[in-house]
């Protein structure tokens, strides 16, 4: 069986989540990167192709000046004491307004790849999420009593609603 | 005859007699009131008898007793030998009314010092000449209008309240010309011609200038024999400040009231505004208004109290203020008021009722108790988590022992040395790969294997081996360890169905042991260095809710060096950990005392070292990290410096002040293992700031790089400044 390249994107990865990744390299079924900020994803996107693609939605903007400065105008403009950066990778995935996903590798489009891991309720993110039409993705809540398994099952969950597996 | 009055008679004797034969009433009475002398005229207006016998006395024949007393008030503020002039007195003589124009002089004591006597000149007016005397004199407009003449009679009153030089150029005005709305003298009109009059209307006026005053009018029809209309009469008043007091009074946010204790000493409400009757539970005042306050009191005794408290206040000159009165309302609802009292007194002295403020306070004073109880516990359970903390750290501690062998792999504060362990983990990673790869040799020549296990052994030990060469992290523990696990597993289930030589597996499993301790040693040291930070936090927090929400720390005389000693000693574990030295330079402030707050200022350093120490960077090469704390002094201020190297604040987070928003995370911060909780600080600005003193930071690239580019380290200042000649004490 070929590995499904998953990209999980959490910035939190080693340090409160550290024991979530484990369970993913033993198993051996999957190529796991991580990134722990915005600049890092776009970095991996712009790299690689992925068959998952899971995302926290508030991540840090990182060291990547264009993110800094996108993180800095989203703090203007919003009460949030911290941007909704996942979202905005989301955007550059699937494109914004009609506009064409602005990455140089091409990700593959179909939701059903796609996760959402974080802390907000999906009720908090319906709204933003459907201007994306994102509304049918995998959604998964963190807790502090979620096994350390947890991001293994989401990962599987979301590869049994692959149709015809890995391409 | 008394021998006082006698001597009154002969100081008076000169005055009176020249004006005896006035064709006036003239009379000599004592001060008290006594006929001492009268004329003929006198004694036939009174009906006193031919000759004075002491006994008549002229205050039996006031209307008002009291206005004599005025009287006499006025009297003695004239010059000696002025006349009180064209005073109009009521009298009651013989049962009816009589109005005169009374004229007075003082006749002096001998000694100067009191009125003895009163020489009187009485010139009686008939109603006509006193109503032309208050027609004229009435503080109060008075009008006359006929329909298709317009004004035909105002009096001065009236025709100054307008602003109109005399009558003739107010004369003949309509009264359209003198009220504002139409609308309002339609009203009027429409009420005065079903109703006859109206009374107290409010009314805007017009002046002559044209600017405009509120009168409140009070009017009659005037009819002639056919019962045709014909005219309006009536008063007005100017009550343009009392209609904004008015307004005032029952818009302002607060309830105002006036009690009068009657004879039977009831506290009688005779006046509140619409916010004293809603405090009350009441629609209006009017609802109110004739009640007796006090039976709305939880108990006589509570009555008492507020009452004694009031007079206690009124004996010092003061009002009584902030009084907090439990008081049923009008729906017999138990609520708290806040009240603002001043007690009123008669002339005499006498206690006849107070004036005050009140507004319900019950909502705020319930979410207070409940703040203070809420803070009481959550002081208690941050307590308990602190206590919890300590008692896992040293469960871990303990734990961290038992694993501990005699090659120690220990730093200097007794804690597992991370980077030397995953060393060791590498080393035997290698050792394991080899018993790893003797078995999958041993696999290739006799096939013990299950189907895939060779397969999955080789994975995993490439999998450790490459974790093992990565850079330290606590995901990598994790790996390594649940890799470990699983090749455990692995040879475990093949070992009971296979057969293997016992010194290949034993070796394989010691090594795997080894591996296994050795993760533990270092996720156990990282838990320590977890617990120390959230114990940190915990302590930080309690400290910020009881001392800022729920107790008011007095201020003390306080050692600033000791306090910066204390603080540093308190953070040496935790630096310790995580391998940062606290350096002080602080000599220079040596034996300096200020007025502080000393929970406030300990909390204060304890944030901003603990910070200091999180972001800090390991530095390359020979040499830990370190925090420099440093004190200097001038004649006014003590500058205390906190310097580390590490993480850096961006200068947007500086120059905008987002750095002390509550609960604000650096946008470099993510990369720190604990963000702690957002109020250090907010806190230790305000704690500066409570000394009357100041907080400043700065952050600047240290390796000549440039300031957007984070990935070097920069050089934090926080910086504190106190005053050293601040009294608070």
């Amino acid at each position: 069986m070929n590995s499904y390249k998953v990209l999980w994107i959490e910035d939190d990865a080693d340090s409160d989540l550290y024991h979530l990744a484990s369970p993913v390299y033993i198993e051996g079924n999957y190529h796991l990167d991580i990134a722990s900020s915005a600049s890092e994803a776009f970095f991996y996107l712009n790299e690689r192709r992925y068959d998952v693609i899971i995302v926290d939605i508030r991540i840090p903007p990182g060291k990547n000046p264009d993110w800094l400065s996108r993180y800095e105008e989203l703090q203007r403009n919003s009460n949030a004491n911290s941007s909704r950066l996942g979202l905005e990778l989301l955007r550059r995935i699937f494109g914004e307004n009609g506009n064409q996903p602005s990455l140089k590798v091409s990700q593959n489009l179909s939701v059903v790849r796609y996760g959402v891991f974080t802390v907000e309720r999906l009720e908090e993110l319906r709204a933003d999420l459907s201007e994306l039409n994102l509304t049918s993705l995998k959604y998964k809540r963190k807790n502090a009593m979620m096994p350390h398994t947890a991001l293994l099952e989401f990962i599987q969950e979301i590869s049994r609603g692959i149709p015809n597996g890995v391409g | 005859m008394d021998t006082a009055l006698q001597k009154i008679m002969d100081l008076a004797e000169l005055e009176y007699r020249p004006c005896a034969g006035l064709p006036f009433a003239v009379y000599l009475v004592s001060r008290e009131g006594v006929f001492l002398k009268y004329n003929e005229e006198a004694q036939a207006f009174f009906g006193l008898p031919a000759e004075p016998d002491f006994q008549h006395r002229v205050t039996d024949f006031y209307n008002q007793p009291g206005d004599r007393e005025d009287y006499l008030s006025r009297l003695g503020r004239l010059e000696r030998g002025q006349w009180l002039k064209n005073t109009t007195i009521d009298l009651k003589v013989n049962g009816q009314m009589r109005f005169v124009r009374d004229y007075t002089k003082a006749v002096w004591s001998e000694d100067g010092q009191a009125i003895a006597a009163l020489l009187c000149l009485m010139v009686p007016i008939n109603k006509g000449g006193r109503y032309h005397r208050l027609f004229n004199e009435l503080p109060v407009g008075i009008f006359s209008f006929r329909k298709g003449s317009g004004l035909i009679n105002a009096n001065p009153r009236f025709v100054d309240m307008y602003g109109y030089d005399g009558l003739e150029e107010a004369l003949f005005k309509a009264p359209a010309d003198f009220i504002k709305y139409p609308e309002e003298l339609e009203e009027m009109e429409r009420r005065i011609w079903e109703k006859g009059s109206v009374s107290n209307e409010y009314q805007e006026h017009v002046r002559k200038d044209g600017s405009l005053f509120t009168a409140a009018v009070s009017a009659r029809g005037v009819w002639d024999g056919d019962g045709n209309w014909v005219g309006t009469e009536g008063i007005l008043e100017d009550v343009t400040m009392e209609a904004i007091y008015f307004r005032l009074v029952n818009e302002v946010p607060i309830g105002l009231y006036k009690v009068r204790i009657n004879e039977q000493g009831e506290h009688i409400l005779v006046h509140c505004n619409q916010h004293f009757a809603n405090n009350r539970g009441a629609e209006a005042p009017e609802d109110l208004i004739g009640k007796d306050l006090r039976k709305w009191h939880i108990s006589p005794q509570a009555f008492q109290d507020f009452h004694e408290a009031l007079i206690r206040k009124d004996r010092e000159g003061q009002s009584l203020v902030d009084y907090i009165l439990p008081a049923y309302n009008g729906r017999g609802e138990l609520r708290r008021y806040e009240v603002h009292v001043k007690l009123l007194k008669d002339s005499s002295g006498n206690i006849i009722g107070r004036v005050g403020a009140e507004r319900d306070v019950t909502d705020y004073l319930d979410t207070k108790q409940q703040l203070d109880e809420l803070t009481t516990d959550i002081g208690k359970v941050l307590h308990s988590y602190s206590s919890t903390l300590i008692h896992v750290k040293h469960t871990m501690d303990a734990v961290i022992r038992s694993f501990i062998t005699k090659d120690l792999l220990l730093r200097e504060n007794g804690m597992p040395d991370e980077e030397r362990i995953l060393g060791r983990i590498s080393s035997e990673i290698g050792v394991l790969q080899n018993s790893v790869n003797n078995l999958l040799e041993k696999n290739r020549e006799n096939r013990q294997f299950e189907d895939g296990v060779g397969e999955q052994l080789e994975r995993l030990i490439s999998l450790l081996v490459r974790f093992s060469s990565e850079q330290s992290g606590a995901q990598k523990l994790a790996i390594i360890r649940d890799g470990a696990i699983k090749i455990r597993e692995l040879i475990n289930d093949t070992v009971a169905k296979g057969n293997f030589p016992r010194e290949l597996i034993k070796e394989a499993r010691r090594q795997l042991r080894e591996v296994l301790r050795l993760c533990s040693l270092a996720t156990l040291g990282r838990g320590v260095d977890t617990v120390l930070e959230m114990e940190s936090v915990v302590n930080n927090l309690r400290s910020y809710i009881l001392t800022r929400v729920k107790y008011k720390e007095e201020p003390q005389r306080i050692d600033l060096y000791d306090l910066i000693i204390g603080a540093v000693r308190k953070m040496e574990e935790y630096a310790a950990n995580r391998m940062v030295e606290l350096r002080t330079n602080i000599k220079a402030i040596r034996n300096v005392y200020i007025d502080g707050y000393e929970d406030d200022l300990t909390r204060a350093l304890l944030n901003i070292l603990h910070n200091a120490i999180k972001y800090s960077w390991t530095r390359k090469g020979p040499g830990r990290a370190f925090v420099m704390i440093e004190g200097r002094m001038d004649a006014d201020w003590i500058n205390i410096n906190i310097e580390n190297w590490g993480v850096a604040i961006t200068q947007e987070e500086l120059e905008k002040g987002l750095i002390f928003k509550v609960g604000y995370r650096g946008v470099n911060s993510s990369d720190r293992r604990r963000p702690g909780t957002g109020l250090g600080l907010y806190d230790a600005l305000k704690v500066a700031e409570k000394h009357k003193g100041s907080l400043a930071i700065t952050s600047n690239p240290s390796l000549g790089n440039s300031r957007e580019d984070y990935s070097n380290p920069f050089i934090t200042t926080v910086s504190i400044q106190l005053p050293r000649n601040e009294q608070l004490i």
